[in-house]
């Protein structure tokens, strides 16, 4: 059932384009943008992996589409690169648009094409950039904790790493630990089929800042007491990130 | 029902195919585009009279149609030499074709002493052919121009029968005669309380439509519920009145074309919907194909609200624009359109 409420976006469409799965991935990489001083490249979020093939489909339909010269897509792996990338061809085929032959290798013409196939998660890129915080000592033992104490394996982390988490802050309020509780038992009851480490331990670590409570991509803004982003974008972790978004 | 339609060598379009096509078209696109020639083309199609060339112009506000230019301004470039052609696939894949030529015929030889004016010499009429064709084989209709007050008429001896095609231009509306006519022939027929019911769309107050004589002139009259006497139709505002003449145009065209430029005139958005709605029953019950042109943002929301809902199918939108100096179109269908407008993304 169509939804269609918005007026029509006035903004100019951009030569270049990148694909995003989330709103996350969205805030996360226009901060990285900002960094890159890259400003002709607008992203947009597709609303999860399952989307792309008919975000591209509309993205085709737009007015200006023949103002755009290059196309990126960036998705997570998750536990499988070669289908996460072969899913992004299918869609790419599926709308008359060139396919890479691999990631990171721009093809096609008007427009170009470039894929990035994150390994398992963006989230684990982030984390890596800060993996000599020593916070992150502390999340790593809060997990080994839940894991050893919990019967079943959350299939969620990450709000559970969130919560159990902010329990340990000094301003928590008493409805946290209730939530904490529901969620603990939903997730018991509710076991994962592949539990996505990094998305709690995001959270759990970000939970830990001055600023908390701030999701992946707002914790690649300015957002910290002496203005820092939570993200180290000089770490080699985004190396390759960076690249990709130049190639665009 | 036309799935497919082509147009060459008329007005700003070299060639131009449009496909697929569903039982109701949206056709957008920038000002100067070409948006309201594709209407004309189809409507000179489906008529298959030559007759509709001197519509076609006065419809665009000539109001005399000089004859040493004659519809030069149908072709592109004004090269008169070049053939125009459409062509339309049916449903049923049967392929019908138009070719329209212009062939001008010799001067004849004058003595210059008797030329005393610096009026044109008057020459032969010139001949514009058309061709029509279809499974059924072709048919040849003869065309020429023959001066008079007005510049010039056409006369011709024949037309392809039965072609029905009513064109609702963006400014003009339909004449009061042909309202009153059409309202007549419904009433006769007891058919008239289906108009009611669609103006009371937007005039809740409505209770009646009469067609009164006045001073010899036929005119359509509104039963409002709070008037103490009965108005014409032509005192409610202008969304009434377009909407009537939709309604009673459609009523008129089973089977056929109707054709609107900038569909939204007169109508406040928070009615688009139901005017799709009240656009599509109709089309469905008289099997009518409707070709329509907007600006609007908000008639194609209303109109993917509408069909999406219940009959998605039935609806395209397509985008006329300027590639590499050509015109192509592209063509949304309800999934692409769902996306864009969930985005904001823009269309027109």
């Amino acid at each position: 059932m169509p939804n269609p409420s918005k007026a029509p976006n006035k903004a100019t469409l951009q030569p270049k384009t990148l694909l995003v799965e989330g709103k996350d991935e969205e805030n996360l990489l226009n901060e990285l943008l900002k960094d890159l001083k890259i400003i002709d490249l607008q992203i947009i979020p597709v609303g999860g992996s399952g989307n792309f093939p008919e975000k591209l489909k509309g993205l085709k339909s737009r007015s200006e589409y023949r103002n755009i010269t290059s196309i990126g897509i960036i998705r997570d792996a998750d536990n499988n690169a070669k289908s996460a990338f072969d899913s992004i061809c299918s869609a790419l085929e599926g709308n008359g648009l060139s396919k890479p032959p691999a990631p990171m290798q721009s093809f096609g013409d008007k427009p170009k094409i470039t894929i990035m196939i994150v390994e398992n998660m963006i989230e684990d890129l982030c984390l890596q950039s800060v993996k000599d915080d020593p916070a992150m000592a502390c999340v790593a033992q809060f997990f080994q904790c839940l894991t050893e104490n919990l019967n079943k394996l959350p299939k969620n982390l990450a709000k559970a790493r969130v919560h159990a988490f902010l329990a340990s802050r000094e301003f928590l309020e008493i409805a946290h630990f209730e939530y904490l509780k529901i969620c603990l038992e939903d997730y018991i009851l509710n076991p994962p089929t592949s539990p996505a480490i990094a998305v709690p331990k995001v959270h759990t670590f970000l939970a830990s800042r001055y600023t908390p409570s701030l999701r992946l991509g707002e914790a690649a803004q300015k957002c910290g007491e002496e203005g820092e982003r939570y993200w180290s974008f000089a770490h080699s972790a985004f190396d390759e990130l960076k690249r990709f978004l130049q190639m665009i | 029902m036309y799935t497919s339609f082509t147009i060459e060598n008329f007005r700003c379009f070299p060639k131009l195919k449009i496909e697929p096509l569903a039982r109701i078209n949206l056709i957008a696109g920038q000002n100067n585009i070409g948006k309201t020639a594709f209407l004309e083309a189809i409507f000179i199609f489906h008529a298959a009279n030559p007759g509709s060339l001197t519509s076609i112009e006065y419809s665009r506000g000539f109001q005399k149609l000089r004859r040493d230019e004659l519809f030069w301004d149908l072709f592109p470039q004004f090269n008169a030499k070049q053939t125009i052609r459409f062509s339309g696939t049916e449903n049923n894949d049967e392929v019908k074709s138009l070719e329209i030529r212009l062939q001008e015929q010799p001067t004849e030889s004058i003595s210059l002493e008797r030329e005393t004016t610096n009026s044109l010499l008057k020459s032969s009429p010139d001949e514009i052919s058309f061709t029509y064709g279809d499974t059924f084989g072709q048919m040849v209709m003869k065309a020429y121009a023959e001066d008079d007050d007005d510049g010039f008429r056409l006369i011709f001896d024949k037309s392809m029968p039965n072609r029905r095609v009513a064109f609702l231009l963006a400014r003009k509306r339909v004449t009061v005669q042909m309202l009153a006519t059409r309202l007549s022939t419904l009433r006769a027929e007891k058919r008239h309380r289906e108009i009611i019911e669609i103006l009371q769309i937007i005039e809740p107050r409505l209770i009646d439509l009469e067609v009164l004589s006045i001073e010899g002139n036929n005119m359509v009259f509104a039963d409002i519920e709070t008037m103490p006497k009965l108005i014409p139709i032509l005192l409610l505002g202008e969304g009434t009145v377009r909407l009537l003449e939709i309604a009673l145009v459609v009523t008129g065209l089973q089977g056929h074309i109707l054709l609107i430029d900038e569909i939204e005139n007169g109508f406040h958005h928070s009615i688009m919907s139901r005017v799709w709605e009240v656009i599509a029953q109709l089309a469905r019950k008289y099997d009518v194909q409707v070709f329509a042109t907007t600006h609007s943002w908000e008639s194609i929301q209303a109109a993917h609200k509408v069909f999406f809902k219940k009959e998605p199918n039935d609806f395209l939108f397509h985008r006329l624009e300027k590639v590499d100096d050509a015109i192509q179109v592209v063509t949304l269908d309800q999934d692409a359109l769902q996306t864009t407008l969930e985005e904001g993304w823009e269309i027109r």
